[in-house]
């Protein structure tokens, strides 16, 4: 239509740049530094080898994966049990109490995470007020040991991201079309099968988004491992921060980075597909 | 379900949320070192931390950086919505889901990468590489931002302009912009708070001089619980508390994400 003018090259030139030299360059370095070897000292050695790889099954290495991914799928899960109805809830609820709510919700996710990690510590300390409260109730005599432990780097995960599961859920079971449901009811469906049937499937791209922005958050914040669980929980994240830090070993880092990398696309090749899904599927249904 | 069971799961959710905040905040003004331990109230840790220059220096230094990073990331964001959206050509296809790679990669991978290049650049730690590193996150979550109120309006005015004798660029500053503002301004607190509050990509981004406010945090959490950390977390609060409160009295919040 229009000829090229100055704005647009402008334009789209600084965003090219920005893209490359921001995003594109430094995900392609991880890559290839991933296959490249290790000096003794740790550093990089132009030579191409599949090692850092290999590595990845070692047994210890191994074991840590496995261990952190149980814990990440174990938040992911207990978030979406208590984001699903919580979202739901408040969509159902009058305008005014409705932003109220949404907004108190929200408010956390832009705190500072550091903060309500450390806000997490404070609370399940032995001297803290979750013992304190329990002892003065007198269901328990000595102080429980609640910090240190998998347990609370589980809860403290789930506290830091349920807002961010919250989110994505909440606006699209506000965005979801409410004459399908009466049009469930209207056909004899009860509560339970129209949720089943129209309401869940309806709300998975919501679902789904909610869970790639918790899942792979969790394989990766080493300061709550090493905050709420005292170094003893070690997450993929610790073991790529090591590499970096201490143990020195930057082609295995990036390696192990580049595993990870590949969970989060694992998660949004499944929300493109769900989403793609669930898109086709009301179309389909309105044009009948 | 009914409507008891609503509210007291609405407030199990919200206790579990800020409780712990709270906590925190109330024991910053306890005159015992204890968290559980009530000995009056007392602005003696408020004191002692800003006495503690180090603390104060880290401060200055996330304001410092927040500032240009978020000036910087609303430029090049802004540029980059308009660019992908009203000058669509083949490349900016093929590089459109790029934007999304920073948002969706943990930033822990962000944050080794750019350690990687810069030492392999051999820049100094400090100031420079933690601007750079903050922009590379917070230039995509404006780019989003501006993306969507860019999409929700009409390009007839900035066409009417141009019919009318405007150059283009007159009609950028003085029809597209003035129309974006809402969401410039949405991606501006969004930048903002995001690079506020970075830990994981500043940690490794910080040299042996320059620290952000969090990573100094980080850095007096992991020796131990104190006093001084929950009168400056409480400050910490308040501040992100305030810009959200501030932005959404202006504008309502589904605009934000």
């Amino acid at each position: 239509m229009k000829k090229s003018n100055s704005l647009k090259i402008f334009s789209t030139y600084t965003t090219y740049l920005f893209l490359i030299a921001f995003v594109l360059i430094p995900t392609l370095f991880i890559i290839v530094v991933s296959f490249l070897k290790a000096d003794s000292l740790g550093n990089i050695k132009l030579m191409f080898t599949f090692e850092n790889f290999k590595k990845l099954f070692d047994p210890v290495y191994l074991n840590i994966m496995v261990n952190s991914l149980k814990i990440a799928f174990i938040t992911t899960i207990s978030a979406l049990l208590l984001a699903y109805p919580l979202a739901y809830i408040i969509s159902k609820t009058g305008r005014k109490i409705q932003q109220a709510l949404f907004m108190l919700i929200i408010l956390p996710y832009w705190t500072n995470s550091l903060v309500r990690t450390y806000s997490f510590l404070i609370v399940l300390r032995s001297d803290g007020i979750i013992n304190k409260l329990l002892m003065m109730l007198g269901a328990i005599t000595e102080p429980l040991q609640l910090l240190y432990t998998e347990g609370a780097v589980i809860f403290a995960m789930i506290y830091l991201l349920l807002p961010v599961m919250f989110l994505p859920i909440y606006s699209s079971i506000t965005k979801l079309d409410f004459s399908f449901v009466e049009a469930s009811h209207d056909l004899g469906a009860n509560k339970f099968q129209t949720f089943l049937s129209v309401i869940l499937p309806l709300t998975i791209p919501g679902v789904m988004a909610g869970t790639i922005l918790v899942f792979t958050p969790c394989l990766g914040l080493f300061f709550i491992s090493d905050l709420i669980g005292g170094g003893k929980t070690v997450l993929l994240g610790n073991i790529i921060r090591d590499q970096f830090t201490s143990t020195r070993n930057l082609p295995f880092g990036s390696a192990l980075s580049v595993l990870m990398m590949l969970f989060a696309l694992f998660f949004i090749a499944i929300y493109y597909k769900t989403s793609y899904l669930s898109n086709t599927k009301t179309g389909e249904q309105n044009n009948e | 379900m009914n409507k008891f069971f609503k509210t007291l799961y609405i407030t199990i959710i919200l206790l579990f949320l800020y409780f712990p905040l709270i906590i925190v905040a109330v024991y910053s003004f306890n005159s015992t070192k204890s968290t559980t331990l009530w000995g009056g109230v007392t602005f003696d840790w408020y004191i002692k931390l800003f006495s503690n220059k180090s603390i104060i220096s880290a401060l200055l230094n996330s304001i410092l950086l927040t500032v240009i990073v978020t000036v910087l990331s609303v430029i090049l964001g802004t540029l980059g919505s308009i660019a992908l959206n009203r000058f669509k050509t083949k490349l900016t296809k093929i590089f459109f889901p790029l934007v999304y790679l920073p948002v969706l990669t943990p930033e822990i991978i962000v944050g080794i990468a750019f350690l990687q290049i810069f030492s392999m650049l051999d820049l100094k730690f400090g100031l420079a590489t933690l601007i750079l590193s903050h922009i590379s996150f917070c230039v995509p979550f404006v780019m989003i931002v501006v993306s969507a109120r860019l999409n929700s309006l009409q390009n007839n005015l900035e066409e009417a302009a141009r019919d009318l004798g405007a150059s283009v660029w007159q009609a950028f500053f003085h029809i597209t912009i003035p129309e974006l503002l809402p969401g410039i301004i949405s991606g501006a607190a969004l930048a903002f708070i995001m690079s506020f509050d970075d830990v994981i990509i500043s940690f490794f981004m910080s040299g042996a001089t320059v620290t952000t406010l969090p990573v100094k945090v980080y850095s007096m959490m992991k020796v131990g619980v104190s006093p001084e950390i929950n009168a400056l977390s409480t400050i910490v609060l308040l501040i992100t508390f305030v810009c959200v409160i501030v932005i959404n009295v202006k504008k309502p919040t589904k605009n934000l994400l």
